[in-house]
């Protein structure tokens, strides 16, 4: 073993890397032009109420909360779950996902108490759930998302019945998930990647954030996108016109 | 050697597999989780012109762990980890500091909102090299000071938990029986002391785990900046000794005195590169005056104490596009300073991460710069190649 071979060796490897970069970079970058902090700790995930006028946060430690459209607090449920990752807004109700207890809380958004609770069966590590929730309001279907080690796409019909399942493979890992414009779109936490895919979940363009992370996100009416780090616990704007 | 290489990498090849991850199973809100990992390396020494025995070189089985994780609502959580390579090698009765055998049995109590506690056999929270998960590292060996013979990584005790301005401030307090790996045998040493350990770390801008690698790429920098000490003070009764293999290689581990040490580290990453320093001062004051730790010097020289002392950098870089980390780490290590010398050794490691599966490729070596005539070294340099999958 010659210590100077070795070291040539790594300058090549860091070489290679950088000439990789390049080849290896599809992702669209984009800024963010607004950030607030939230009191909420540990932020997971984010939907817009339906009117859009306040926000709906989630986090890591099985908490609900309703904030204003800056993540300041204006109330919080008295449901206490164990690792709440995802949140979407369907047909007027909200639903969460318990990551680690395999559950699906359907809440009432009004007053925030349980409507309905779905258990799902997914046997793999308990931080390796369903980390992510979007509905398509055309077809009335859920799609949850695995994080990772595999990244599964389920796809359930409005009582929680199993319709389909993808093997998503592109990323490490998945975060959170949107369904926007009859796109299905994930976030890729370890990646700090936004990706739009296909009917054939198919990546068909990815955005690079520069943010720290990432584990939720969700597009308003106008298309302006709010990404939510968990680590940071803030909230980051960026403009509809980054996206097109 | 260069069959034997070339063997090991056969070997991988033939065992990478697409391993998917941890199984969990679920009742009400009792949520339990399966894991484990294996790992296995060949080692092989280039000894000293005047050594003959070639017992390290060696194809080796490292681990075979398995570990329960478990929570019962918000209320309890527990964590059993067990790894069977190492009962079945310490039939002798003297774990390894580094492989124990028996590596976590804890519960913790997160009813009090303002303190978590955590009971039973476990790492102690000191050390970010010691605290750093083994799988999450692409050495094969911890730095020397970390690996068990100068302060014990377990024990059984009590430790309280607290952590503040969202996961930037982290605190961690604890007593402990002092015996560390050797408390297993159920029963303290004559003395009945305990050992008490405190560390505080505080990260910016964000909480900070502990990861030597920046695998994630951070797109923004990460900083962390811990202190930690631990303090102990035995009187062992005349005539009484400690458990066999308790105090250590270097008869420092435990003391009949007291011993303080204290500790500071810092931590870096930011897209794909990080480093990490640390530094570690032992104070031994020995009850006995004519104690061998003073190594023979007459009080006037030694003031009744002796220290011992080390320095660890480290730097590593995650080239993502061919999922492979560089590491490269110093170590400067003074055994007892009353005896002139210490010792520096220099690693590099590399670790290739298998796409799909959670398992690992990773080499590691490292050579003497200086040399402590304390530690007795029998060799000049050391490479070990394997391979380590979790699931």
């Amino acid at each position: 073993m010659d210590l100077k071979k070795s070291t040539q060796f790594v300058f090549a490897v860091l070489i290679l890397n950088f000439i990789f970069s390049f080849k290896a970079d599809k992702a669209i970058k984009i800024k963010y032009n607004k950030s607030f902090t939230t009191a909420v700790p540990e932020p997971s995930d984010a939907c817009l109420s339906a009117n859009e006028q306040s926000l709906f946060l989630v986090s890591d430690d099985g908490f609900l909360f309703e904030t204003d459209l800056e993540g300041k607090i204006l109330r919080k449920s008295n449901i206490v779950g164990i690792d709440f990752e995802a949140i979407c807004l369907a047909n007027g109700l909200l639903y969460i996902s318990d990551e680690s207890a395999r559950k699906i809380y359907c809440v009432n958004p009004s007053d925030l108490t349980i409507n309905k609770t779905f258990n799902l069966a997914y046997s793999a590590g308990r931080n390796s759930g369903f980390e992510a929730i979007a509905f398509n309001e055309a077809k009335k279907l859920f799609y949850l998302v695995s994080e990772k080690s595999p990244i599964v796409i389920r796809v359930y019909n409005e009582q929680f019945q199993q319709v389909n399942e993808i093997n998503f493979d592109t990323t490490t890992d998945i975060s959170s998930a949107y369904f926007y414009q009859n796109n299905l779109w994930l976030l890729s936490d370890e990646e700090h990647v936004i990706m739009q895919l296909d009917e054939n979940y198919k990546v068909v363009k990815q955005y690079d954030l520069k943010i720290l992370n990432p584990e939720g996100f969700f597009f308003n009416k106008q298309g302006d996108l709010t990404v939510i780090s968990d680590d940071m616990a803030k909230l980051y704007q960026f403009e509809a016109t980054q996206l097109k | 050697m260069k069959k034997s290489i070339k063997l090991t990498f056969l070997s991988i090849g033939l065992l990478a597999a697409q391993a998917s991850a941890q199984v969990t199973l679920i009742n009400g809100n009792h949520i339990l989780e399966i894991s484990g990992s294996i790992s296995t390396y060949y080692n092989h020494r280039w000894l000293k012109p005047s050594e003959i025995e070639k017992d390290k070189n060696r194809f080796a089985l490292r681990d075979a762990q398995f570990q329960f994780e478990g929570r019962i609502g918000n209320t309890w959580e527990y964590e059993f980890q067990a790894d069977l390579a190492d009962f079945v090698s310490n039939t002798t009765g003297q774990p390894d500091a580094e492989n124990p055998g028996l590596m976590e049995a804890n519960v913790v109590y997160k009813g009090l909102k303002f303190v978590e506690i955590k009971m039973g056999y476990g790492k102690l929270p000191y050390s970010f090299q010691s605290l750093v998960p083994f799988t999450h590292s692409p050495y094969w060996q911890r730095p020397e000071i970390t690996r068990g013979d100068f302060f014990s990584r377990r024990d059984v005790g009590i430790t309280l938990s607290k952590s503040l301005f969202k996961s930037k401030l982290m605190l961690d307090a604890g007593a402990y029986t002092g015996l560390g790996e050797k408390s297993l045998i159920g029963e303290n040493d004559a003395s009945g002391a305990l050992e008490y350990i405190g560390r505080a770390m505080f990260c910016y801008p964000a909480r900070y785990r502990y990861r030597m690698v920046d695998i994630n790429h951070s797109v923004i920098p990460l900083f962390a900046l811990a202190v930690n000490g631990r303090y102990t003070k035995r009187n062992m009764p005349i005539g009484s000794t400690f458990p066999p293999g308790s105090t250590g290689e270097f008869g420092i581990k435990m003391i009949n005195g007291e011993k303080y040490v204290y500790g500071a580290d810092a931590s870096f990453q930011y897209k794909g590169f990080s480093a990490q320093m640390e530094a570690h001062q032992i104070k031994g004051i020995p009850n006995d005056t004519i104690s061998s730790l003073l190594m023979g010097t007459p009080p006037s020289f030694n003031k009744g104490y002796f220290v011992a002392g080390a320095f660890i950098a480290q730097a590593s870089y995650y080239v993502k596009p061919i999922r492979t980390v560089f590491s490269f780490r110093f170590e400067n290590l003074n055994i007892n300073d009353l005896i002139e010398g210490y010792s520096e050794r220099y690693s590099a490691a590399c670790a290739y991460r298998f796409k799909k599966s959670n398992a690992m490729l990773k080499m590691q070596y490292y050579f003497f710069g200086k040399e402590e005539v304390l530690a007795d070294i029998k060799f000049k340099q050391q490479l070990r190649v394997g391979y380590q999958l979790n699931f």
